[in-house]
């Protein structure tokens, strides 16, 4: 985990290809000192690190996102109001790259979405 | 840095409302309508630095504050707080390699279009005369 303490896996599953990872966010991660005082909101980068944390786990390899094709961010996340997320995740490998497709969110709901590419960390 | 720069360190505080330890902007120059120029000089300390390189969340989010820091300027110049903002959007986010510890980023910002708290960048990285990255971005900056 890049940033210590940010995020436990409680537990996955999966089917069709479709990984499912059941996630509680951590409150008392430093980087809500920092973002922000006193108003603890998820960041976005740290999500975003999180999906790719979660498709190193499927592929079993330390990957390099080096195309972050599109992440929309449509909800706030904060660890208050959303202790639990899930990340739902489907990886195609063509070639050498990992085409990534993932969301962030809770049952019907959506906080992000994203598309990208990743590939071998060298 | 072609110019000294218009506030470093943790004068860009008065542009950002981010703090230690996920502040990603040191310097912040050539502010003008159109865009601005940033920089960070990347410490082995920094919380998304691992194994001397800084890594993807570290980049994306230098692009962010930097935009955030164009945001926080005019009301800075007109004597007010920065306002919160949040990425909504980030897209052809491209990293073609990841800097190192002592390395210095330094960020060429540019505004394509703006409306409605929505500011839509488009950002180049650069370390010494090498492309660390491309990316575009919306920004929402709250007002309360």
């Amino acid at each position: 985990m890049l940033v210590s303490n940010y995020y436990k896996i409680d537990r996955r599953e999966c089917t069709d290809n479709v990984h499912r990872f059941f996630i509680s966010l951590c409150p008392d991660c430093e980087v809500y000192k920092g973002h922000f005082p006193g108003t603890p909101v998820s960041p976005g980068v740290c999500n975003i690190q999180m999906v790719k944390e979660c498709a190193e786990q499927v592929v079993g390899k330390q990957l390099l996102m080096n195309n972050l094709q599109l992440c929309r961010l449509t909800t706030l996340v904060t660890p208050i109001e959303h202790p639990q997320v899930e990340v739902v995740l489907s990886i195609e490998q063509i070639d050498d790259v990992y085409k990534l497709k993932a969301s962030i969110g809770k049952g019907e709901d959506k906080y992000l979405d994203m598309k990208a590419e990743l590939v071998n960390q060298d | 840095m072609t110019q000294k720069p218009l506030l470093e360190g943790s004068e860009l505080f008065k542009l950002i409302p981010q703090r230690a330890p996920i502040v990603m902007v040191d310097t912040f120059c050539d502010a003008n309508d159109l865009g601005a120029e940033t920089g960070l000089n990347i410490t082995a300390d920094n919380i998304f630095c691992q194994d001397g390189l800084l890594r993807e969340p570290g980049i994306i989010e230098h692009i962010a504050q930097s935009a955030a820091a164009f945001a926080g300027y005019k009301p800075y110049t007109q004597g007010e707080e920065p306002k919160l903002g949040f990425i909504g959007e980030v897209k052809k986010c491209k990293i073609a390699r990841l800097p190192r510890v002592g390395e210095q980023l330094r960020t060429k910002l540019s505004v394509v279009g703006e409306a409605a708290g929505v500011t839509l960048i488009a950002a180049e990285v650069f370390s010494a005369d090498s492309s660390i990255a491309t990316c575009q971005m919306k920004i929402f900056i709250k007002n309360d």
